[in-house]
């Protein structure tokens, strides 16, 4: 199980996805190998990590895991209880001239090992252990990767996301139609935020090499007439009513331009047309049609004629008016300047920045991150606090020389856990090694 | 005083650095050529004198770019540099058999700051709303993980030779091949301790920041890859008993993975990590 689903997070790096490719890649890919192609979206190999066999196969690896645990907590159990009965196989003998047993015991209690021993009378059998309890890592480990494939399956069928582009001074009503582009679970129903978030300031900074520092929005939450502020910057979320709040890297200028008309009593029609922030000397650029009339409007937006700023110091706006392919006009306005183009006058009103903010609600969350805490404590439980069990018996020969039988007892580093045993002996016991 | 004068004096330090490194190697293989067991002591000694300007060169950097080593292949390559030879020295201390990988590890030391001296030392920086203990943790793990992975490579290299009957007298004073196997089982295991830490925090910090845990980002799905690859040689060794040569065919395959995962990828793929890494 674990083996195919390596295979496939392979298949998922390998094959071009949607989420991290662009349509083009699979434009071309469609044009060079149709067949191929085919084959690939009716698989879902474009989209493996939401394709429903992945999901299947999660379904599976959840059951194994689950079954696996059904054994590893009836084998924990019986370890748990089990009482050490002071048998051993001996894995190496030793011949000392001494057996100074509290001065073992004080050595190894200063390693961290608790002591038991036994005394028949004839042999003195020493037992030093460390995290005999510790039976429970392999379980705890497992249950860590249940909790989070659990979580992840109800995050995939419950969560909603949504992207609101909101322009400095306007209100996201907090209705589902409010947002620019929205993502739900299968099983989530109509995401709908039971507040309004009001934009009053927008801010961007650099840092001396361009990139971007922070991006701040200054917002007004308000739920039903009871409204407060909040600050909002990339990075750092705000929750509001089980809603997280995030500041997205995508954000700009809005440009305002309204279509004049001659006739008295009716009102001019303005549109804001929000441009993707670019880096300094490069316009903000779009391509829209203006509502009520059969426009294409083609717009370079330069915040500084300069190029030298990000900010609206000296801006202006080049534009180029369409129908069909056909240029009907253009020209290049400041704010408040006009053009006429055919029977038609615009004004490039203003330029307000807009902010793109993420709503999402996702209550699954805290099992997630408890699935993660309980998965990194079971990894530490198993390699980390290892149970270690050392066993010494020490017999007097007739000679007044002590025959030391060792063994250890450790799933993780046996061998190492002997020689560092037999190498402090040594030191203890002035001893020889008879056999190994 | 200024950032480019700042910067003149971290680069000194870091071919300081360097060149101590390349000392500590040449003491090392000094030690195996003319079977001298000093040159190994020495050459531990050298590493932690190498360790003197590379910890400044790292210090004065975040002194003036006011965030710590992870944020371009200068810095990533630098501090994965350090940490190995910190963890290196650590280990050793505590593990006086495992000294003498240090021959093989010297090596992974030097290439790494001089691959950093080679990439551009220009200064990266990302929104300062950013640093949150979940993004040190998720970096901090991960470069201790790298250190133990290198450690437990360094020793895969002394077991292939020790297995292939390799005369190096040096290498007669390394335990034998099934200690030196529970020792590259216990930094692999170290490691993937930490891996997981690394994945977990990141997931915790992509949430906190842009509101998602896991995006199947190209480096995200590779981490997995050599998670579950780590893990698989973890229970192959634990439950199988997979020991010896065929545990250590598996370990190769999940290394050459962890290596491409953690050096390479970030550096080829379109990814938001790699953003940082460029």
């Amino acid at each position: 199980m674990l083996g195919l689903f390596l295979a496939v997070c392979l298949c998922g790096v390998l094959i071009p996805q949607v989420s991290n490719s662009s349509a083009s890649t699979f434009a071309s890919w469609q044009a060079k190998s149709p067949y191929s192609y085919q084959l690939v979206v009716l698989l879902q190999l474009n989209r493996i990590f939401t394709s429903y066999w992945f999901l299947l196969l999660v379904v599976f690896l959840l059951l194994a895991i689950g079954i696996s645990l059904h054994g590893q907590f009836k084998k924990a159990c019986s370890a748990f209880n089990t009482k050490p009965s002071g048998k051993f196989t001996p894995q190496l003998t030793l011949r000392a001239g001494q057996f100074p047993a509290d001065a073992l015991r004080a050595a190894w209690a200063k390693k961290g090992y608790k002591t038991e021993e036994w005394n028949n009378g004839s042999a003195l059998l020493l037992n030093f252990y460390r995290n005999r309890r510790n039976v429970w890592g392999s379980f705890t480990f497992h249950s860590g990767i249940l909790v989070i494939a659990v979580a992840s399956l109800l995050t995939f069928a419950y969560q909603k996301q949504g992207f609101v582009q909101l322009i400095e001074g306007d209100t996201f009503s907090g209705r589902e139609a409010g947002f620019l582009s929205a993502s739900k679970g299968i099983l989530a129903g109509v995401f709908e935020p039971a507040f309004e978030i009001h934009l009053n300031k927008f801010s961007h900074s650099y840092w001396d090499t361009g990139e971007l520092k922070e991006v701040k929005s200054e917002l007004t939450i308000d739920r039903q007439g009871s409204a407060f502020q909040a600050s909002l910057v990339r990075g750092q979320s705000l929750s509001v009513y089980g809603v997280d709040i995030y500041q997205s890297a995508n954000f700009g200028y809005a440009v305002k331009i309204s279509l004049l008309t001659d006739k008295p009593g009716e009102e001019a029609v303005p549109t804001y047309f929000s441009l993707d922030m670019a880096p300094a000397g490069k316009p903000l650029v779009g391509k829209s049609d203006f509502p009520t009339t059969d426009y294409l409007l083609d717009m370079n937006f330069f915040p500084d004629r300069n190029g030298r700023s990000l900010y609206p110091v000296n801006p202006f706006l080049q534009v180029r008016f369409l129908t069909g392919e056909r240029e009907v006009g253009s020209a290049v306005l400041k704010p408040g300047e006009e053009v006429l183009v055919e029977k038609s006058r615009f004004r490039f009103e203003e330029i307000r920045p807009w902010s793109g903010l993420i709503l999402t609600e996702n209550r699954f969350i805290p099992l997630v991150y408890g699935g993660f805490l309980i998965n990194a404590l079971g990894v530490f439980m198993i390699f980390l606090f290892v149970p270690q069990e050392i066993y010494i018996s020490a017999a007097a020969e007739k000679d007044g020389i002590f025959t030391v039988a060792v063994a250890v007892r450790t799933k993780v580093g046996r061998k190492i856990l002997l020689d560092d045993t037999i190498e402090a002996l040594h030191k203890l016991l002035d001893s020889e090694t008879v056999r190994g | 005083m200024e950032s480019t004068t700042l910067l003149k004096i971290e680069i000194i330090l870091h071919w300081l650095a360097l060149f101590v490194y390349i000392g500590a190697a040449v003491c090392f293989v000094q030690g195996v050529i003319f079977k001298k067991e000093k040159s190994f002591s020495v050459g531990t000694n050298v590493f932690l004198v190498g360790l003197l300007p590379h910890t400044l060169a790292l210090l004065v950097r975040w002194f003036y770019v006011y965030h710590g080593p992870y944020l371009s292949k200068y810095e990533v390559l630098s501090s994965n540099a350090w940490v190995t030879v910190v963890m290196f020295l650590f280990f050793s201390h505590r593990y006086p058999k495992i000294r003498f990988s240090g021959m093989f590890l010297a090596p992974f030391a030097f290439f790494q700051v001089a691959a950093a001296l080679f990439a551009s030392a220009a200064i990266k920086r990302f929104p300062s709303s950013f640093k949150v203990p979940w993004l040190v943790a998720h970096i901090l793990f991960n470069k201790l993980a790298v250190g133990a992975f290198l450690i437990a490579i360094a020793m895969m290299i002394a077991y292939a030779l020790k297995s292939r009957g390799s005369k190096m007298p040096s290498l007669s004073r390394l335990p034998d091949n099934e200690g030196l196997d529970e020792y590259i089982f216990k930094f692999t295991a170290f490691g993937f301790c930490f891996w997981t830490i690394t994945i977990a925090a990141g997931a915790i910090w992509a949430h906190e920041s842009w509101g998602r845990y896991w995006g199947w980002d190209a480096v995200e799905i590779w981490s997995l890859i050599t998670w579950l690859l780590l893990g698989g040689y973890l229970h192959l060794r634990l439950f199988f008993g997979w020991k010896g040569k065929k545990g250590m065919v598996v370990l190769t395959v999940c290394y050459v993975v962890s290596i491409l995962t953690i050096f390479f990828l970030p550096f080829l793929v379109n990814s938001l990590h790699s953003e940082y890494f460029k």
